[in-house]
């Protein structure tokens, strides 16, 4: 497989993420944004558990959108809150998978911060997209 | 006002769903290519739904509805982008050789049993083989039919939309348990320094590369590793000298942390 064949295929698997978390997103802002549903909960743990192991450290064993792509994506935006938003998604990560995500079928309470969180995961998913995009249009 | 542009920019997205449509020959030679006429039907409608859904929410509460909408139009513009450009021109460029290529991809997805839908194959790349998942299609060279020593290559292909398909069926159990299994060694090796959670004093460019190198191994060429396996023990040494010889790549040489372009190392034995 040439070059394009893995950005196509970073692409495919990014994109796969990004339409169920933005529709999981936008329905529970929808609601007001104070809880989610166990589907909801499901597809925001999908591309929040690799980013929150790779700021662990520790293996997910699972291939998600690139972490670390992501991340860069969000240090060099958001360079001063950075550590604020890193911390955010540790955090949230582990409050929808105490909330029963990853299986468990339990819905979740959702606090403000918590959504200001998902939101930056939402444009860093979204930029990790388009960005790949633009490589393959470039080709 | 931008509101105003964004609906406009949405009314002229969903016609381009409609023109694209259009542009999708009637006729296929193939039924892998008929199915790939279907597929983009299909896909074309749903970005329809979808941007219509956008406008119609457009305006109920200014900046939040236009700034949710917006998103819509970019993911729904990329959708379009990758038929537009793959799959279609695919369609349009239906010859007898790529009868040929369907045919023995077809042949090759039926004997080795696999679960995913046979992609389709379209003679138009400018990129050697690769596979656009989007669309599900093999893009080959033009005259890639003529050229039966590279048809092992189709096996590597062949893993990768395997590899899409390995939660959907439990035959494929321990293929995943195998990635799961080379994901996390690959993890081990490179995530912890690159964290610096078990070397607090690695200097912080150190950490930088180990993670950019991390990402290119899990990331792109974790997979590959296991296509060119699959495809050994599918094609044997066919597929070695398939990929040794008959593709030849340019390599870059390195000195330290810069490379040279403009340098060419290309493969002089077995």
């Amino acid at each position: 497989m040439s070059d394009m064949g893995v950005i196509s295929a970073n692409y495919h698997r990014s994109s796969k993420l990004l339409w169920p978390y933005t529709d999981a997103l936008e329905s529970i802002r929808s609601r007001g944004g104070r809880s989610a549903s166990p589907g909801e909960v499901n597809s925001l743990l999908d591309v929040l558990v690799p980013l929150d192991r790779y700021f662990r450290g520790v293996s997910c064993h699972t291939l998600g959108a690139n972490a670390w792509s992501m991340s860069e994506f969000l240090r060099l935006r958001y360079r001063e809150d950075w550590p604020v938003i890193r911390d955010g998604i540790v955090s949230v990560t582990a409050a929808l998978e105490g909330a029963g995500g990853g299986g468990g079928g339990g819905g979740a309470d959702i606090r403000d911060e918590d959504m200001h969180t998902l939101g930056y995961v939402e444009d860093a998913l979204d930029n990790e997209c388009e960005s790949l995009y633009l490589q393959i249009r470039r080709r | 006002m931008s509101c105003l542009y964004l609906g406009w920019l949405i009314r002229e997205q969903i016609d381009r769903a409609a023109s694209l449509r259009d542009e999708i020959p009637d006729r296929q030679c193939h039924v892998a290519l008929a199915r790939l006429a279907e597929a983009c039907k299909d896909a074309l409608d749903e970005q329809a739904r979808q941007l219509e859904r956008a406008r119609a929410l457009l305006g109920d509460d200014g900046d939040a509805s236009a700034a949710g909408a917006l998103r819509v139009v970019r993911r729904c513009t990329r959708a379009m982008g990758e038929i537009e450009g793959y799959a279609i021109p695919a369609l349009h460029c239906q010859s007898d050789r790529s009868v040929f290529l369907n045919d023995v991809l077809s042949a090759m997805h039926c004997e080795a049993g696999l679960s995913p839908p046979c992609p389709a194959v379209a003679c138009m790349s400018n990129n050697y083989h690769f596979t656009h998942f989007p669309t599900w299609t093999i893009h080959v060279p033009l005259s890639e039919a003529r050229f039966l020593l590279h048809l092992p290559d189709f096996y590597h292909e062949l893993w990768h939309l395997l590899h899409e398909s390995l939660d959907r069926d439990a035959r494929y159990g321990p293929i995943r348990d195998g990635v799961a299994n080379a994901i996390g060694a690959v993890d081990r090796h490179y995530l912890r320094p690159a964290r610096g959670t078990d070397r607090g004093s690695t200097p912080a460019p150190a950490r930088e590369l180990t993670a950019w190198i991390w990402a290119q191994w899990t990331y792109q060429w974790l997979l590959e590793s296991f296509c060119d396996l699959f495809a050994l023990f599918a094609a044997g040494p066919a597929y070695a000298y398939s990929t040794c010889i008959s593709r030849p790549r340019r390599t870059r040489t390195c000195t330290g942390s810069t490379c040279s372009d403009g340098r060419t190392i290309l493969p002089t034995r077995p």
